[in-house]
Order: C-alpha cells, then structure tokens, then sequence
C-alpha cells in the first residue's frame, strides 16, 4: 500500500517537473533614437568577450582621448600633437607615463595622422592661442558597430561617443574607428592600430 | 660485508635514479617555460551596453512598439556611416536585411531604386547621416504619415562643419494585424542565428512612398 502511494507520487512530481517551463528571456537593448537593436543576452547566445576585443576596446579608449584633449599646458599638448619616429623608442616601447610623446602617432597609421594635422590641429591650435580653451573627455562609450562577433583577431569597426567638458559648456561627438593589425610596427599596442577614424560634432 | 656494499650499491643507484629523473623533469619543463608579462588597460565605461530595467513585450503599450518599430525601420532605410563594407551589404539585402523579413519585396525595390544609391554614395564619402522620426500620424486612407529628420555631416573630423538638416515625409501602408512577438520555435531560431531582434516582431511594411 505505501509503496503503491509512493509509486503515485513519482509519477505525479514527474508530470509536474514536465509541465515546469522556465523562463529565458531575450532581452533586447535599443538605444535612445531607436536606431540601435542589440540582443545583449539570452540563456543559448552568452556572450564571451575575447582578449583581442578587450585589447582593441582599451586602444581606442586611449586613443579617443588623445584626439580630444586638449591640456592646459603647451609641452603636454606638444608632445601629445608630436611626431616621431616609428622605429624610434616613444613608438617601441611604454612610458608608463600618462601623457606620453607621440602618443597619437605611434597608435596610428601616417594617413589618419596627417588628417588629424591638417584639419583638427589647426582648429586646436587657434583655440588655445584665442582662449586657452582645455578640452576634458568626460564620457566615452565604446561599441562595435554591427556586433561582438565582428570584431576579430585582425581588427573591427568601432563606434565611439564621446562627451568633452570645454570652457563654454560640454560638446558631443560621434566617431567610428577601424582597427588594423600589424605586428612589426605597432609592438607598443600588441599589433592594434587605428588605421580609419572620422570623428562628427552631434552639437552643432 | 658483501651484503653492505651490495645494499650501499643500491642506494646510490636509487640516488642516481631519482637525480636522472629530476634533470630529465628539469629539461622537458625548459622546453615549455613562459614567464608572465603583465599589461594593464585603461578600462572601457559601457554604460550604453547596459540595459535598465526590462520590459516585457506583453507589457508595453501597442503604439509604443509600434512606434519603435517604425523609428527603426525608417532608420535603416536612410542611414549612412562612413563604411563602403556596410553600404554594400545593405544593397545585397541579404535574408537578415530588416527589408526582407519585415518588409515586402515592393520596399526593398523601391529602396534600392530611390535611397540605396545616394547611400553607396555618401558612404564612399566617409559622411555620416542620422536619422530622426519627428512625428507619427495616420492619414484619412489608413497610411501611417511618418516624419523624418535627416542630419549628414558630408565632412568627416571638422569640428566646426555643420551638418546638413533636411525633413521629409515617409507613407507606409502597414499590416493591420496587432504587434506580438512571434514565439514559434523559428523565431527563436532566427534570434540565434543573428537575424536581428526586429525580425521577430508581427510587423511588416507592405508598401512605401516618399515625399
């Protein structure tokens, strides 16, 4: 008798523990103009982040920042606007240090540089010899622009929107960014370059 | 006296033995010996990528999604960055394209006549175009009247560029069934395979005129 009971009961907690579904949403994130539909979790899609798009990540991190500082002090943004060799040690090998020489160059390719010197230099050179405006980057997201898979060991297309705190009042910016990979010239960042960055005034 | 050299022998054998074995431990470990170089890096803040609280479908109001909906998919039909590779794929309108799975073949030509050329354009370029809908109402025929706001900077990294603003009006004739997610097994699937999460909603644009 009690064992025909417990039989009972099995057969019941297994029709139960069928008929349990649980739960496992697809949440979808969208940006504040709706422009932006990413699926950022679901229990059969996780998400690993490798190291190269970590590596990647922070070198436009850094980079973002370099283009948009503008320091309240002419040695720094001299050596930050500089030039160098790319064989030479400021390219080769890490200072440790936070405003570094040559820091923009060395991340990038001589195209992207020679753009950043004759369109945006100009512009920062009269705002610090007008006003001695100082330019501080105060938000920065970094995403890719099609998905986390697209970015890969060689490279990916990066979006970027940046916040930068000026002298009259915070201006935004739009960027998008493309990653190179080249081993041999760019040891300081593992191989990562910049080798295409556009930057876009939002709040003009 | 024999038998103390012969055990005297033997443990000097069992020494060798275990000497030979930590030499030969010691080579095979140089072979594959790293040493740890560390890096540090500036971490990246991601606020974006975070969501807030979580909505489920069920529990926004129609016209909401409605309107999320159509923001989108106005959005994808304009919108240029400065990437020929994503110029290019838009135009082939692959089976992924939000042109095909939530709008009829009629759209997607009329895209590809009118708005595909001038986006091939401006992206070889290197502009960059946003898009903004101002304004959703529905006309006297049942067409959804969609305003939109275009903003293109046609030059990239100049801080002082303004870009350029033009308006317009988008006419689209949407099916009239009410807006669910579709929860069949293929629309799971579909969300796995990277199709975009658009894609599983019951919405999709029959017919589409530009003003």
């Amino acid at each position: 008798m009690v064992l025909f009971f417990a039989i009972v009961c099995v057969c019941g907690i297994m029709i139960w523990v069928k008929h349990t579904q649980s739960v496992s949403p697809f949440l979808i994130s969208i940006n504040q103009n709706g422009e932006r539909w990413t699926m950022v979790h679901h229990k059969n899609h996780q998400t690993e982040i490798p190291a190269y798009y970590v590596l990647q990540e922070s070198l436009l991190n850094k980079f973002t920042r370099d283009w948009f500082t503008i320091y309240n002090d002419n040695e720094l943004n001299s050596a930050n606007w500089e030039k160098c060799d790319r064989s030479g040690t400021e390219c080769r090998e890490t200072s440790g240090q936070s405003v570094s020489k040559c820091s923009i160059y060395c991340t990038t390719n001589d195209a992207v540089f020679d753009g950043f010197e004759k369109v945006v230099l100009p512009v920062y050179s009269n705002l610090v010899s007008d006003g001695g405006d100082v330019w501080t980057v105060k938000t920065i997201n970094i995403a890719p622009v099609d998905s986390v898979e697209s970015i890969t060991t060689y490279g990916g297309f990066w979006r970027i929107n940046v916040g930068i705190h000026t002298k009259t009042g915070m201006i935004y910016f739009t960027c998008f960014a493309k990653i190179g990979y080249n081993a041999d010239l760019y040891p300081k960042t593992m191989g990562y370059y910049v080798s295409e960055f556009y930057t876009y005034r939002m709040d003009s | 006296m024999k038998k103390l050299l012969l055990i005297f022998v033997g443990f000097l054998m069992l020494v060798t033995m275990l000497g030979l074995l930590f030499f030969s431990g010691a080579i095979y470990d140089a072979e594959e010996k790293h040493t740890i170089e560390t890096f540090f890096f500036e971490p990246n803040t991601q606020p974006e990528r975070r969501i807030a609280t979580p909505v489920s479908a069920d529990d926004v109001p129609e016209n909401f999604l409605r309107d999320i909906l159509i923001s989108r998919f106005v959005n994808e039909y304009f919108y240029v960055i400065p990437d020929t590779e994503n110029a290019n794929a838009r135009t082939e309108l692959n089976r992924k394209s939000i042109l095909r799975t939530n709008a009829r073949a009629v759209v997607a030509n009329k895209w590809l006549e009118n708005v595909a050329p001038q986006i091939e354009e401006l992206s070889a370029k290197n502009a960059y175009r946003t898009v903004r809908v101002t304004d959703i109402s529905k006309s006297e025929s049942g067409h959804l009247v969609v305003k939109y706001e275009l903003k293109t900077w046609l030059q990239p990294n100049d801080i002082l560029a303004k870009p350029e603003i033009t308006e317009g009006y988008l006419y689209l004739h949407v099916s009239s069934v009410p807006i669910k997610v579709e929860q069949t097994q293929e629309a799971l699937d579909m969300l796995e395979q990277g199709y975009d999460p658009m894609s599983v909603f019951r919405f999709r644009v029959w017919d589409v005129e530009q003003d």
